[in-house]
């Protein structure tokens, strides 16, 4: 062996381990994207309400605010990050239910308790086509509804006319149906110190809440001057509830009741708790993969992997015999590169991203049969087995180097443009070439240089 | 070792290149056609809307689900079935309120359900992905141009960016006749394949480059035939071993990839076929209307 070979299985030796070191044991180890793992992706967009414009210290206070909220509901490893001027990305890994983040982070949870004026009458549930014994029937019911639907509209629409030139009076809808004429605001959910969950005397879920000194004084006047009125209290412009006022409240404690679940509850108390957002929100996007979702993708990506690596394999081996050997080992250790890689640089592996893994192993053996093809060539031309290595090494160089740099090209520029997953797929694809370029030149160079050189084979 | 070797069966690719010539013409022409008439099939990442892909613990049918959407006014969502409990549903909805709607809806109507996944893209988001993706589309075709230019002589490249351009319009022609998405990931694929269907028309144009100085014996057609003889295992070979794994995918790899991996099948088939036929063949009909080099 000469001691360039030496130097270069030395080489190929030391890469081995330190990659087997960095990959194994993998399970973990390996950063799984939202798509995978299952999770929240959402991207806020701060939008000005009257009063509360968008400033730095608005978002920072948004950030602050969404914050204390996601650690309070316990969610682990979120993320949550300023992107531009005026969004918020926020990542929420392994949320079982994003029904229920999304409520969390997008509701600004501002609570009022207001004077009630007067309120519309109440929609009628709408008629459900099981109830009824005919197709005639039910369709009578459902124009009455309609009817009735109509004259409440009609009636709120009046309303919001009514209240226009006067701004101590506002129109909020109920939270079932119908709208409340409300006055002015007693006290607002600033003044509260605490906010828990709780259960009412039927046991449903409620939120009781506690007041500072300020909101005890404001809230023991507004009961008074109520006692047998309704109050409204009002989370974002909808009235949850109006309850009668049966006496005076001077403790500075309160209770909401509303139609909550527990977990709703809990969520409402967590806001509460963490404050309203300084700004308004809209979701500018939303991506919910569920846990179950992600595991299937990772099951069929990894079967798609190891049936396509078979394939390979077994093309190479057929087609190639000893060659395709070297072939098909040095394909192994370029996933297992490729898989060393991912994890020392931290690299988030995503949908899109086993998609590229899974190409690189069809690329990785491009080289190899670029080189090979050369060899043969090489070979009929008269030259000796290990003068044809040679030079189809060196004459298949540069077209692999063309090939690969095309590949590395439009996978920089979908790293540059792209968001997340695809961004996960530009960098198993420039890892996966990378490696592939390695193990093509030097790892399958080192293989065949023993090979032949202990074999003394003749022919290709 | 060695079982097989194309390059014995000498194929007269180029007496055949007006057939290909008439072959590619009408591919393109289709799906021109395609693309005019029926249009292509943006995802929500461009469009904007709602996506839901719903698990129900019950069998459902895609009817039910229709006319309960029907009853909140979304009957003219899209709804496609993968089994009987896997539901996807697609939809131009704005508003926050048309997520809880539609799921409210649902489990009143048909029953339990998991949520699978949600995929809601705003149109302020629609639109920057749009421009993300031309962007990177132009920047990505940018460079492969110039690294070409700097790579072939000047009508090598030309032949390669013709034959790329062939490639990419019987692609979305393809998507067109499918009617498959065309999402985020589809124009990755595209650049991906882009990048990759180069190489095989460098390996068959750096062969036909080699082999020049045989152009006053041969001429341009005979020359060009034993190019792609010459190169026509690796050529065949490297586009097999890159379709196995791609065919794993679309076969086994779950919906996400499988339809990434659609994209990669039309794109490395008719990206081999271009670079051996329609690359090749421009060089040498180039070559015997104005005999130059």
């Amino acid at each position: 062996m000469l001691k360039r070979d030496k130097w270069r299985l030395m080489l190929v030796v030391a890469v081995i381990i330190v990659a087997v070191a960095v990959a194994f044991p993998i399970k973990g180890k390996v950063r799984l994207g939202l798509d995978l793992r299952g999770g929240v992706h959402i991207v806020l967009q701060a939008k000005e309400t009257p009063g509360n414009p968008v400033t730095p210290d608005s978002i920072d206070r948004l950030l602050a605010v969404l914050r204390s909220r996601i650690d309070q509901y316990g969610i682990s490893e979120p993320v949550i990050q300023k992107q531009g001027d005026d969004r918020v990305a926020i990542d929420l890994p392994g949320v079982d239910d994003p029904e229920a983040a999304l409520d969390l982070i997008g509701r600004t949870a501002v609570l009022e308790f207001k004077q009630v004026l007067g309120a519309s009458p109440a929609v009628p549930p709408a008629p459900i086509r099981s109830n009824y014994d005919s197709d005639a029937q039910f369709a009578e019911y459902q124009e009455r509804w309609e009817q009735a639907k109509a004259d409440v509209d009609t009636y709120i629409t009046e309303m919001e006319e009514a209240v226009k030139s006067n701004p101590d009076m506002s129109v909020a809808k109920g939270a079932e149906s119908g709208a409340y004429l409300l006055g002015r605001t007693y006290v607002s959910g600033k003044d509260l110190t605490k906010a828990d969950t709780t259960f009412d005397q039927f046991g449903k879920a409620a939120v009781s809440l506690k007041f500072n000194t300020d909101g005890a004084k404001l809230f023991d006047e507004a009961t008074a001057a109520n006692v047998g009125k309704q109050i409204a209290i009002v989370l974002d412009d909808v009235v949850i509830s109006a309850p009668v006022v049966q006496q005076r409240i001077s403790g500075g404690e309160a209770q909401i009741t509303g139609r909550f679940t527990t977990a709703e509850a809990n969520r409402l108390a967590i806001m509460l708790r963490a404050g309203a957002l300084p700004v308004g929100v809209e979701i500018l996007e939303n991506r919910s993969v569920g846990p179950s979702l992600g595991a299937d993708s990772i099951n069929a990506g990894v079967r798609a992997g190891l049936i396509g690596t078979a394939l390979v394999v077994i093309f190479m081996l057929v087609y190639y015999g000893m060659l395709g050997v070297a072939a098909d080992l040095a394909l192994c250790v370029a996933m297992l590169l490729v898989m060393a890689c991912l994890i020392a640089l931290k690299s988030t592996l995503t949908l899109p991203g086993i998609g590229g893994i899974i190409l690189t192993i069809g690329m990785a053996v491009d080289g190899n049969i670029l080189i090979y093809e050369r060899m043969k060539e090489e070979h009929k031309s008269g030259k000796t087995i290990m003068a044809a290595l040679d030079a189809g090494f060196k004459k298949a160089l540069v077209v692999i180097l063309d090939s690969n740099i095309t590949t590395l090209i439009a996978a920089a520029v979908l790293f540059y443009f792209g968001s997340g997953p695809i961004r996960g797929f530009a960098v198993t694809l420039s890892i996966g070439v990378v490696a592939s370029v390695f193990c093509n030149v030097i790892v399958t160079k080192t293989l065949l240089g023993i090979i032949l050189a202990n074999r003394k084979a003749q022919a290709l | 070792m060695v079982t097989f070797d194309a390059s014995k069966f000498n194929l007269p690719f180029m007496k055949y290149r007006k057939i290909a010539y008439a072959i590619s013409l009408t591919a393109i022409l289709l799906s021109i056609g395609l693309l005019v008439v029926k249009g292509l099939n943006p995802s929500v990442d461009f469009t904007g809307g709602l996506v839901f892909q719903i698990r129900f613990e019950q069998p459902v049918e895609v009817v039910n689900v229709r006319s309960s959407l029907s009853e909140v006014g979304f009957g003219q969502a899209t709804i496609q079935a993968y089994d009987d409990h896997d539901i996807l549903i697609r939809l131009q909805a704005e508003d926050e309120e048309a997520r809880k709607v539609v799921l409210d809806t649902l489990k009143q109507s048909l029953g339990d359900f998991t949520v699978q996944k949600i995929d809601k893209v705003g149109p302020v988001v629609g639109k920057e992905l749009r421009q993300q993706a031309l962007i990177s589309l132009v920047l990505a075709l940018a460079g492969i141009l110039l690294y070409m230019a700097f790579r072939f002589r000047f009508r090598f490249g030309v032949a390669a960016v013709l034959s790329l351009v062939h490639d990419s319009i019987i692609m979305l022609g393809m998507y067109s006749l499918t009617g498959k998405e065309i999402s985020v990931t589809f124009i990755a694929a595209v650049l991906t394949v882009i990048g990759y269907s180069l190489n095989d028309s460098i390996v068959v144009l750096d062969r036909v480059r080699e082999n020049w100085s045989q152009i006053r014996g041969k001429g341009p057609l005979e020359l060009v035939d034993n190019s792609i003889n010459q190169t026509l295992s690796r050529t065949v070979n490297t586009s097999v071993t890159t379709l196995l794994p791609v065919l794993a995918m679309y076969f086994f790899g779950g919906e996400v990839i499988s339809n990434f991996a659609f994209a990669f099948i039309i794109g490395i088939v008719v990206g081999t076929y271009s670079s051996v036929y329609i690359a090749s063949a421009i060089v040498a009909d180039w070559y015997l209307r104005s005999p130059k080099y």
